[in-house]
């Protein structure tokens, strides 16, 4: 076979240089990075660090910040032109950057460029660097985003008559932006939050009887602003009888601790309602546990 | 009232615990705008027991009260150690929407001792599921247990309301059956799953003709099999298997190892057997290549072969049996063939297939894609890679799987490249295509 890994395919130019001077600043939206990527493919370079508007850049070696406009129209053409090529590259790319990883904008841009240059094959050709960091950081993110629809636990709160179902989740990454779709469809006519404890921020869901037309399901707000209501009444003998059932269905005989922890580490457990004990303190603290 | 319903939940949850399904996906079941749940995905494992099984189901007994008298079963007629009660409709009902809106399960598994006879037990599970889809709006998962004996009307009802039903063998053979459960009969097992495999096919048809056709127990059908309470070999379990996916087209056969319940002599004293659990481990690897992988029955678990291979997995044995389909090139070999080589899974034959589209796959790109070449390293080759232990010595890479030493650097080859294969044995078994 001939190694055809760095020749283009005829029709398209070939994949853009990362210019080593060239840093871009963005609102760190999904469509943020797909309008960089739109301006600097203009310019026919690719930038060596992508920053915060706002924030001090570094990678760059001095001078050139370009600071790029987020543009709803640009963003979604973007979109299209990539999810042509590459059904679900977007979305990949998107669960990538909420990674939080430095660098990983970088790598997301050049793995669009690539595949506009040289075909669809090296989205998913893991010898390739940019391709294999964008899909295991969009697996890391992905997955951390499964574990916490497996995980978070809605409590029952009642303020003013309404009640509210209320969770809070210490996500390693910043999942809320990819939740919202999961929870809405499950729960539309309940009113519920899920509040990210790591990083201050809250998605909350609004039923579509309580708010206006036009208005979106769900928005990712400062938690602060939230208040808090009651628990409800039977809260506390829901969470008993959950625990009770979670002590039922182990089998003693076939106990793997080994294997209940590399299901559900840890870092989970404070915020898991079989993991609290049963009286006593309302939180269980994994440092001393 | 909350304190009768937590000691029931208790004894109820314990008495299921046996039965080892807990898939939630497979459903097509949407929510409508003003229901609650839903069951599209590819279903969500809330927890984990402290035994690593995962919880996804709210999974409870009806009621434990049974006229049988199955020696494997906790729930049997003759055990005098448990205490016997039943919920009532309401509270399973009440129990499973308090913990779905909790975001505790996926849905509700329901099954029961049989109280009375199959039809008022089965009106029961059915009553529970129709209360939850039609008095509150429940789109989650429901897996109804089907009530051996029970009649075509019920099943009929209960696969309209259900994702999932399922009907246990329980025993993987009739006479060993018999033994150990002297009311029960394959009749009554196979019916019923006769039944529900017909419902299911006649509502795919009628879906494809009418999209709005009501949908029949769309997660399909599943059972289980107890390993290790009956003398039954590997290679039969895996027969009896292998007929239930081709002929009753069940989704899944789950393989529960015999847990000893104590105090009945029919059940043999599974220390007399293999550890259920190790052959348990065993059961799923060679189910996984039959249903995922395009492997035969015969090429899994050879004719008369008794057990499965304790000291490595289905498919390293399967490899170790056919040395000379070995190693396969990874630059060349169509994807199914590399699904074959041990330590390969699918994941990993794709990304081999992704990256050799734009130029040939090396040895360090195999460590970089993350392929697992512990086992592998001995079945496949590379241009830079090329093993030969497998053509001349199988029994030796056994030895090195085994004892572990297959880790670490690739064994270079000192002699030749190996003699290009240009057709594998005519007596070999071919890989299906895709």
């Amino acid at each position: 076979m001939m190694d055809t890994k760095r020749s283009p395919t005829a029709a398209s130019p070939p994949a853009l240089p990362v210019d080593p001077h060239l840093a871009v600043e963005t609102d760190g939206t999904l469509a943020g990075l797909l309008c960089a990527y739109a301006e600097t493919y203009r310019l026919g370079v690719l930038p060596v660090s992508v920053g915060l508007i706002g924030e001090p850049a570094s990678g760059a070696l001095f001078g050139d910040v370009l600071r790029v406009e987020t543009q709803a129209a640009i963003a979604s053409r973007v979109e299209r032109g990539l999810d042509r090529l590459v059904p679900g590259l977007v979305g990949r790319i998107h669960r990538a950057i909420l990674g939080e990883r430095p660098g990983i904008e970088v790598a997301a841009l050049r793995l669009a460029d690539t595949v506009r240059a040289e075909g669809a094959a090296a989205a998913d050709d893991w010898t390739f660097e940019p391709a294999r960091e964008v899909a295991q950081w969009s697996g890391r993110v992905g997955r951390e985003a499964h574990r916490m629809e497996a995980f978070v636990r809605f409590e029952r709160h009642v303020a003013d008559g309404a009640e509210t179902w209320v969770a809070t989740a210490r996500p390693e990454y910043h999942v809320l932006p990819i939740l919202h779709g999961h929870f809405a469809a499950r729960y539309p006519t309940l009113a519920w939050r899920i509040v990210d404890v790591r990083r201050g921020l809250a998605l909350v869901h609004t039923p579509a009887m309580d708010r206006a037309a036009g208005d979106p399901p769900t928005r990712i707000v400062p938690a602060v602003t939230l208040g808090l209501g009651d628990e409800a009444p039977d809260e506390a003998a829901y969470q008993r009888m959950w625990r009770a059932y979670f002590q039922a269905v182990t089998i003693p005989e076939r106990r793997n601790l080994a294997l209940h922890l590399r299901h559900v580490p840890k870092r989970y457990w404070p915020y898991l309602t079989e993991k609290q004990p049963t009286v006593g303190s309302p939180r269980f603290d994994a440092e001393a546990g | 009232m909350r304190r009768q319903v937590i000691e029931k939940l208790e004894i109820l949850a314990d008495a299921a615990k046996y039965d080892a399904s807990c898939a939630s996906s497979g459903g097509k079941r949407e929510n409508s705008p003003t229901g609650i749940g839903n069951s599209t995905g590819a279903g969500i494992c809330h927890s984990y027991t402290e035994d690593g099984r995962c919880v996804s189901l709210l999974k409870v007994l009806f009621s434990n009260v049974c006229i049988y008298d199955c020696a494997y079963c906790v729930s049997r007629r003759s055990n005098e150690e448990v205490t016997r009660v039943a919920f009532t409709v309401d509270e399973v009902v009440e129990l499973t929407m308090g913990f779905y809106k909790r975001n505790y399960i996926e849905g509700l598994f329901l099954s029961s001792g049989i109280f009375k006879d199959a039809d008022t037990t089965t009106e029961k599970l059915v009553a529970v599921a129709r209360s939850l889809r039609q008095d509150h709006g429940f789109n989650g998962y429901i897996h109804l247990k089907v009530i051996p004996g029970a009649s075509p009307e019920l099943l009929t009802e209960a696969g309209r309301l259900a994702d999932r039903l399922s009907v246990n063998v329980e025993i993987p053979s009739e006479a060993g059956l018999k033994q150990v459960a002297p009311e029960k009969d394959y009749d009554q097992v196979f019916g019923p799953m006769g039944h529900v495999r017909d419902g299911i096919t006649e509502a795919k048809e009628e879906r494809k003709k009418d999209r709005r056709a009501p949908r029949f127990a769309a997660g399909g059908q599943s059972t289980q099999l107890v390993i290790g309470a009956t003398p039954e070999t590997d290679r039969q379990i895996l027969e009896l298997s292998d007929g239930l996916y081709s002929e009753q087209k069940l989704r899944r056969v789950y393989y529960s190892g015999f847990v000893p319940l104590g105090g009945d002599d029919r059940v043999p004293d599974p220390e007399t057997y293999r550890a259920p659990l190790h052959r348990e481990h065993r059961l799923y690897q060679a189910d996984w290549l039959l249903r995922k992988y395009g492997f035969d029955l015969d090429e899994v678990a050879p004719p008369g072969s008794g057990n499965l291979d304790a000291e490595v997995d289905p498919k390293t044995s399967y490899a170790l049996r056919f040395p000379y389909l070995f190693p396969v090139d990874v630059n060349t070999a169509p994807v199914e063939w590399l699904q074959r080589v041990p330590g390969l899974g699918i994941r990993s034959a794709k990304r081999i297939v992704a990256a050799r589209r734009r130029g040939v796959v090396r040895w360090d790109d195999l460590r970089t894609m993350g392929v697992v070449l512990k086992r592998a390293q001995f079945f496949l080759t590379t241009p830079d890679h090329r093993p030969q232990l497998i053509d001349r010595d199988p029994n030796a890479v056994r030895q090195r799987i085994v004892g572990g030493r297959g880790d670490g650097a690739p064994q270079l080859s000192l002699f030749a490249p190996a003699p290009v294969r240009l057709a594998a044995p005519a007596s070999a078994p071919l890989p299906k295509a895709a």
